[in-house]
C-alpha cells in the first residue's frame, strides 16, 4: 500500500510535538496566551480599580492573587500585563535574532574583508554594556511601547551574530555546501535554504532564553523611568513594584515571578521542540 | 597564523578607539545637563555656566572629542569623574578587583557545573535526569536575580549566620554574590551544553564510531565533547566579557562597590568621564577575549584553522 | 559519578530555594498594623522634640574623652561619594559632613545665626558685615585656623564653581588675624539669604588642603575625624582627640549641641537595598537606620520580636509633595485656564493619594506640614481645595473652562511613591472627565523636561527647607528660572507677596496667610502629602540629636 504523502506543515507539526516536553510547552504556552487574552474580560476587576482598604492584601477568596500596593487586583493586572510583556519579549528577541542572523550569515559566508568589518563592528557593539545602550536608545526615542522594543533589541544582536558566524564557519566546509555550489544554487538560496536551518539551533536556544531576560530588562527600564509608563501593568514593572516588600508581602513578587517562570518554561520547551522539528538530520 | 594575530591586534586598537568615539558621542547627545545634576535645583544660570566651563562642556564637540581622545589614548588618563571629583582610572583600579572577585569564580562555577549538568542531561535525553535538570535550569533562569539573592541572604546570612549579608569586609562576604551571579549563567550554559551535545550525538561520525565498536565513554570524551565545545566556548567568552562589567543588581543588593555600580551611577548622572572610561576599558577587554576565543576555535576545529592559515 | 553529582546538586539547590521561601512566609504572618502605632509614637516624639529644642539652647557640655560609647553602625541609603567640602547638601552628606567640617555660623530653629567657628558678627552697613572668629581654633592636625584660612576657603569654593546660592556674595577680605569682612551685593532681606555663604561654607586650613587628599581623608576642625573611607561602601569616623572646642578657654557655650562627640567610633555602611538594612538590624550588625520600609516597622516596635533591642522614632519631617501646574504662556491650556486648574484640584482627594503612597505619607491640609516653625495650624480650618474633596464642584468648574478633551500630561520622578501618587491622581482626574497621561522620568531627564515650556501640564514634586517660606521658594519664587518660577509662572503680585512674607522683618503669620490665599485663589499649587520619617535605632541610643531636622549620630545620648 502506498504511504499517504503528508504535507510539509503537518509533518512539521508532528515533529514539533514529538516527546512530552514539547507537548507540555505548546499546551502551556497556548494556555498562557489564551488566559492573557480572554482572562481580563472574565475578571470582575479592572486594572485600575483602586481599593484603599485592600492595599497589599494577601491571597483571598475575592482576590485570588491578592492585591498590589495600591489595592488593585493582582491577578487581573498580571493577565493584562501578559499581553504587553509577551509581545515585548517575543518581538524584541525575534527582532534581535533576525538582525543578528543576517549579520552573522553574511559575515560567515562571505569571509574576507566583509567578515572582518562586520565582526569588528559587532565587537565594538558588544563592548557597550546592554543597559547603557538601552538607556541611550530610549533617551533618543522617548518612552513608549515601540521605542522600548527597539531599545531591548539592540543589546542582543552582537552575540547572536557571533554565534551564527561561528556555526557558519564550521558548516561552510561541509560537503553539502560544496554540493549546492556545484549545482549552481544562488547565493541567497544557499544562505537561507541550506545554511540557515543548520546554523539555527544555538540561536533558538539563546533567543528563547533571552525572552525572559528581555522581560526583566524591561523592568530595569521601568526603574529608570523609561520604557512602559504607569499604570500599564507590564510584568517587569510588577516585579519592580514588589521588590521592596519581599520580606513582608512576598505575594507581590511571587506571583509575577511564577508567571514569568512558567512563560519562559513554556517558550523554552517550545524552543526545544522547534529545534527538533527543524533539524535536517531528523528528517525522514 | 602569526600574521592573522598581528592583524587582529591592530584592528583591536581601532575597535577600542571607535568604541570610545561612539560612546563619547552618545553621551554628548544624551539629554540631561550634568551641571544642573551636580549643583541641584537651586543653582542659578551663571553658576551653572561657570560649572559647565569648569567641566569643559561648553566647548564645541570636535574640541571636546579631540581632548578626550588625546587624554584617553595618549596619556592613559580617563579624566576626573564629574560627580565625585575622583580620578576615574583610580576608581576603576580599586573597584575592578572586587568585581573580578565575584565574576571569575562565578564564571568558573557556572561553566563547570553548567557543562556537567548539560552533558548529563544530553546523555540521558528523554529520561528523568534530563527533565529534572531542565526544570531546574528553567527555574534558575526565570527567577529574578534579586529575589534569589534575597532568599539566599535570608537563609544563609540571617537564619544560619554562615556568611555576612552585605559589604566587603572579608572574603566570606563574596560567597553569596558569587553563587547568586553564577546561577542564571549556569542555567544557560547547561542548556547550551545539552543542546550542542545532542546535536553531536546524532551526528554521522558518532554513528560511525559506534558502528566501529567504540566504547560509549570513549565516544563521549574523544568525539562528542570537542565538537560540542564550540558553542560552549562562545558562551564562555561572552560571559567573560560580562564578568568585567559586573552586575549592577547583585552589586546593589549586596552593597559591593564594584564596576557595575560605578557605571550605572555614571549613566544616571550623565557623568561622561566615568562612562567613557569604563566603556573604553570594557572594549579593550572584550577585544582581547574575542581574539583569544577565535584562536581557540582555530585550535579546536582543524577546519577553521585551515581557513585562517590561507 | 556525574549522575550522582548532578542529582545531588539539583536537590541541594531546590531545597535551599524552598527553605528560604518558607522562612519568608513565616515572618510575614506578623500583622502589619503600623498605622495604629504611629499616633502614639507621634505624641512621644513631640515631647522629645521640645526637649531637643531646649537642649540646643542650653550650654553645650564639652565632649568627655572618657565615658564615650564605643561604636555605632549606621545604615545609609546613598553613598557620600567624596568628602571634598564643596557640596554639603547631598543626601547622606547632611548627616556626615557636619561633624567633620565646621562653618562660621549655624542656624537655630528660628533661623537665627548661632556661633560655630565665628564668635559674633557685626553689621557695619547694608552691604558690609564683619565676622569675628574664635581665637583658639585648630584642626585635627593642629593647624590653627585664622582669617586667612576663612578667605582661602571661601574663595576656593567660588573658584571651584560650586558656589550655589551665593547670589548676594560680592567679596571677602581679611581685616585682622581673626576678623573678616564680607561685602554683599545688596542688603540681605533675611538671614536665609546668607544661608550658603555663612552657614554652608566649610572652613579649612590652606596647608591642610594642599597636603592632603580631602576627597578621602579630610583634615578639618570638627568633633570627628575620618579614619577611612571606602567609596561606595563604608565611612569610618573616630572622635577627634584634638578637638579645639573641647580644651579651649574661650566661651563656647553658645555653640549648638550637636558638636559633641559621644561615640568613639561611627561606621556608616552604604546599603542601598532596604531589605538588606532590615536584615542588618535583625542580625545586629546595624544599630541605626532611617529608611526601614513602613511595613517592616512592626518588627521593631513594642510588640515585635526585636522590641527589646530597638526603638522606633517616628517624626513628621518637613519634606512634602505638591503639584505644580505649568504656567508658561505657551502652555495656555493650563496657564490661561483657572477653571481647569480649580476643577483638577477639587477633583483630587489627597487622603486616598497619601494612602496609596505608603504608610509614612500624611495628607496635607494646607501647603505645608506642622513640622515647620512658621506653619499655622489655623489655616487648616478653612475649607480649601487641599482639604476638601469635592468632585461635584470640580464637575461644575469643568464646563466653565476651555477644556476640549485634550490629553494632559502629568509628570514626576520614577520613584515608587511618586508613581503611585501619579496613578491615583490620574484615576481621580479621569473620574471628572479629564484625559490624563502619565510620564515618569529619572532625575536627569526630568530636569530637561521641566526646562521646556511645553510638553507637560502638571508636575508632582517634593520640596523642603528649614522654614515653610523657605520651602515655598521652589513653588512661588520667581528667582528660580531667571524671572520665572520653576513652573514658569510670572506674576508680579505673587512675587511681591512672597517677598513680603520672606523678609525677616515682615515674616509673620498674616503675611504668609495672604501669600497662601493668593496661591489658592489662582490654583498655583496643590499640597499632596507630607512624610513622616521613622528611625529604627538600638536601645543604647536614648535621645536623637538633630541639626536642622537631620539626625546627627555622633551627638546623640547613649547608655
Amino acid at each position: 500500500m502506498e504511504k499517504k504523502k503528508t504535507s510539509h506543515s503537518a509533518e512539521f507539526f508532528r515533529r514539533l510535538t514529538k516527546g512530552w516536553s514539547s507537548k507540555l510547552g505548546l499546551i502551556l504556552f497556548v494556555l498562557i496566551v489564551l488566559v492573557c487574552v480572554i482572562g481580563p474580560f472574565l475578571s470582575p476587576y479592572g486594572i485600575n480599580d483602586v481599593d484603599v482598604a485592600s492595599i497589599n492584601a494577601g491571597p483571598s477568596k475575592e482576590h485570588w492573587f491578592g492585591c498590589d500596593t495600591m489595592g488593585r487586583d493582582l491577578l487581573t493586572r498580571l493577565l493584562v500585563g501578559g499581553r504587553y510583556s509577551l509581545i515585548l519579549g517575543l518581538s524584541a528577541s525575534l527582532l534581535s535574532a533576525l538582525v543578528g542572523s543576517v549579520f552573522g550569515l553574511v559575515a560567515g559566508y562571505q569571509g574576507g574583508a566583509v567578515d572582518s568589518v562586520i565582526m569588528r563592528f559587532m565587537d565594538i557593539w558588544s563592548a557597550l554594556p546592554g543597559l547603557l545602550l538601552c538607556i541611550l536608545v530610549s533617551a533618543f526615542l522617548g518612552p513608549g511601547f515601540f521605542p522600548t522594543v527597539i531599545a531591548l533589541t539592540v543589546g542582543n544582536i552582537p552575540s547572536v551574530a557571533r554565534m551564527i558566524r561561528g556555526q557558519v564557519l564550521s558548516e561552510r566546509t561541509r560537503e553539502y555546501m560544496e554540493a549546492s555550489k556545484v549545482i549552481n544554487c544562488s547565493g541567497f538560496s544557499i544562505l537561507f535554504r541550506h545554511l540557515l536551518p543548520n546554523t539555527i539551533q544555538p540561536i533558538i536556544i539563546t533567543t528563547t532564553m533571552a525572552i525572559g531576560g528581555t522581560i526583566t530588562m524591561a523592568a530595569s527600564l521601568s526603574f529608570i523611568g523609561l520604557g512602559i509608563q504607569p499604570p500599564t501593568p507590564e510584568w517587569g514593572a510588577l516585579l519592580a513594584d514588589g521588590r521592596r516588600y519581599i520580606m513582608v508581602y512576598p505575594h507581590l513578587i511571587m506571583f509575577p515571578g511564577i508567571i514569568i517562570a512558567l512563560t519562559v518554561l513554556a517558550i523554552n520547551l517550545l524552543g526545544d521542540g522547534l529545534r527538533n522539528a527543524l533539524d535536517p538530520k531528523l528528517r525522514d | 597564523m602569526y600574521k592573522y594575530v598581528i592583524k587582529r591586534l591592530i584592528s583591536m586598537i581601532i575597535i577600542v578607539v571607535c568604541a570610545g568615539i561612539i560612546v563619547f558621542t552618545l553621551m554628548y547627545l544624551a539629554p540631561g545637563d550634568p551641571a544642573r545634576l551636580q549643583l541641584g535645583q537651586w543653582a542659578t544660570e551663571d553658576v551653572l555656566a561657570a560649572k559647565r566651563h569648569e567641566l569643559g562642556i561648553d566647548l564645541p564637540y570636535i574640541v571636546q572629542l579631540g581632548k578626550f581622545l588625546y587624554n584617553t589614548f595618549l596619556r592613559f588618563d580617563f579624566g576626573i569623574s564629574w560627580q565625585s571629583s575622583m580620578p576615574v582610572m583610580g576608581e576603576l583600579a580599586v573597584r575592578l578587583p572586587r568585581t573580578l572577585m565575584i565574576g571569575i569564580p562565578s564564571m568558573i562555577l557556572s561553566v563547570v557545573v553548567g557543562t556537567v549538568l548539560g552533558i548529563f542531561a544530553a546523555t540521558h535525553e528523554g529520561r528523568l535526569g534530563d527533565s529534572l535538570t531542565m526544570v531546574l535550569t528553567m527555574v534558575l533562569v526565570s527567577a529574578p536575580d534579586f529575589w534569589v539573592a534575597l532568599m539566599f541572604i535570608i537563609l544563609f546570612a540571617a537564619k544560619l549566620g554562615w556568611v555576612p549579608a552585605f559589604g566587603i569586609e572579608s572574603l566570606k562576604s563574596y560567597i553569596l554574590p558569587i553563587i547568586c551571579s553564577a546561577l542564571p549563567v549556569m542555567a544557560v550554559n547547561a542548556r547550551q551544553a545539552r543542546s550542542s551535545m545532542l546535536e553531536v550525538i546524532r551526528a554521522d561520525y558518532i554513528t560511525t564510531a559506534r558502528s566501529k565498536g567504540q566504547k560509549s565513554k570513549v565516544i563521549v570524551r574523544r568525539h562528542m565533547f570537542p565538537n560540542a565545545l564550540m558553542p560552549i566556548i562562545t558562551g564562555v567568552a561572552g560571559g567573560l566579557c560580562k564578568v568585567v562589567a559586573g552586575s549592577p543588581v547583585i552589586e546593589s543588593v549586596f552593597s559591593i562597590p564594584g564596576v557595575g555600580a560605578y557605571l550605572l551611577s555614571g549613566v544616571n548622572y550623565r557623568d561622561r568621564p566615568v562612562v567613557c572610561g569604563c566603556v573604553v576599558f570594557f572594549a579593550l577587554f572584550t577585544s582581547i577575549v574575542v581574539l583569544l576565543m577565535d584562536l581557540c576555535y582555530a585550535f579546536l576545529d582543524p577546519r577553521i584553522k585551515a581557513q585562517y592559515s590561507k | 559519578m556525574k549522575k550522582i553529582l548532578a542529582i545531588v546538586l539539583t536537590l541541594a539547590l531546590m531545597v535551599s530555594l524552598f527553605a528560604a521561601c518558607s522562612s519568608v512566609t513565616q515572618s510575614s504572618s506578623a500583622p502589619a498594623s503600623s498605622t495604629t502605632q504611629t499616633p502614639a509614637a507621634a505624641e512621644t516624639t513631640e515631647a522629645a522634640e521640645s526637649a531637643e529644642a531646649s537642649e540646643n539652647a542650653e550650654a553645650e557640655a564639652p565632649a568627655a574623652s572618657e565615658g564615650r560609647y564605643p561604636e555605632v553602625h549606621v545604615a545609609v541609603m546613598a553613598d557620600m561619594e567624596d568628602l571634598t567640602p564643596c557640596k554639603p547638601n547631598g543626601t547622606t552628606r547632611t548627616n556626615t559632613f557636619w561633624i567633620i567640617y565646621e562653618t562660621l555660623f549655624d542656624y537655630d530653629e528660628k533661623m537665627n545665626l548661632v556661633p560655630n567657628l565665628a564668635k559674633s558678627y557685626e553689621i557695619l552697613s547694608d552691604t558690609e558685615w564683619e565676622v569675628t572668629l574664635f581665637e583658639t581654633i585648630h584642626d585635627s592636625q593642629g593647624n590653627p585656623i585664622t582669617a586667612d584660612d576663612v578667605v582661602y576657603s571661601v574663595n576656593w569654593l567660588v573658584d571651584s564653581g560650586n558656589n550655589i546660592r551665593y547670589d548676594l556674595f560680592d567679596s571677602i577680605e581679611k581685616v585682622d588675624e581673626y576678623t573678616v569682612r564680607y561685602h554683599w551685593k545688596d542688603k540681605p532681606a533675611s538671614t536665609s539669604d546668607l544661608e550658603f555663604p555663612l552657614c554652608r561654607t566649610f572652613i579649612f586650613d590652606s596647608d591642610a588642603w594642599e597636603n592632603n587628599n580631602f576627597a578621602v581623608a579630610p583634615v578639618a576642625t570638627g568633633p570627628y575625624v575620618v579614619e577611612s573611607f571606602t567609596v561606595g561602601s563604608t565611612l569610618i569616623m573616630t572622635a577627634n582627640e584634638n578637638y579645639w572646642a573641647a580644651d579651649t578657654d574661650e566661651d563656647v557655650s553658645m555653640r549648638a549641641a550637636y558638636h559633641a562627640a559621644n561615640v568613639d567610633r561611627i561606621v556608616y555602611n552604604t546599603i542601598t537595598e532596604s531589605s538588606q538594612a532590615v536584615i542588618g538590624l535583625e542580625m545586629g550588625t546595624i544599630d541605626f537606620c532611617d529608611y526601614v520600609p513602613a511595613a517592616m516597622l512592626t518588627e521593631f516596635e513594642d510588640c515585635g520580636p526585636y522590641a527589646d533591642q530597638y526603638d522606633v522614632l517616628t517624626a513628621p519631617s518637613t519634606d512634602y509633595y505638591y503639584i505644580l501646574p505649568n504656567m508658561a504662556e505657551e502652555n495656555a491650556r493650563v496657564s490661561e485656564d483657572l477653571n481647569l486648574r480649580l476643577a483638577a484640584f477639587y477633583a483630587l482627594d489627597n487622603e486616598t493619594i497619601a494612602a496609596v503612597m505608603g504608610n509614612n505619607n500624611v495628607p496635607l491640609k494646607s501647603l505645608g506640614t506642622a513640622a515647620y516653625p512658621d506653619y499655622d495650624t489655623a489655616w487648616e480650618d478653612e475649607a480649601t481645595y487641599m482639604n476638601t474633596y469635592d468632585p461635584e464642584l470640580a464637575k461644575d468648574y469643568l464646563p466653565q473652562s476651555n477644556y476640549q478633551g485634550e490629553e494632559l500630561v502629568l509628570i514626576g520622578l520614577s520613584t515608587e511613591e511618586c508613581k503611585n501618587a501619579l496613578t491615583m491622581i490620574q484615576n481621580q482626574l479621569v473620574q471628572i472627565g479629564l484625559n490624563v497621561k502619565i510620564q515618569t522620568y529619572e532625575k536627569s531627564f526630568l530636569l530637561t523636561v521641566l526646562e521646556e515650556k511645553t510638553g507637560w501640564d502638571f508636575y508632582v514634586a517634593t520640596t523642603g527647607g528649614t522654614t515653610l517660606i523657605n520651602s515655598w521658594t521652589r513653588i512661588i519664587s520667581q528667582q528660580q528660572n531667571a524671572g520665572w518660577t520653576a513652573g514658569w509662572l510670572k506674576d508680579d503680585r505673587m512675587e511681591e507677596l512672597y517677598a513680603i512674607a520672606a523678609a525677616d522683618d515682615t515674616h509673620i503669620a498674616e503675611n504668609m496667610k495672604i501669600c497662601l490665599d493668593y496661591v489658592m485663589e489662582n490654583g498655583y499649587a496643590y499640597g499632596v502629602s507630607g512624610w513622616s520619617s521613622s528611625i529604627v535605632h538600638s536601645t543604647h541610643i536614648t535621645d536623637i540629636c538633630y541639626r536642622e531636622g537631620y539626625w546627627i549620630v555622633g551627638a546623640c545620648s547613649y547608655q
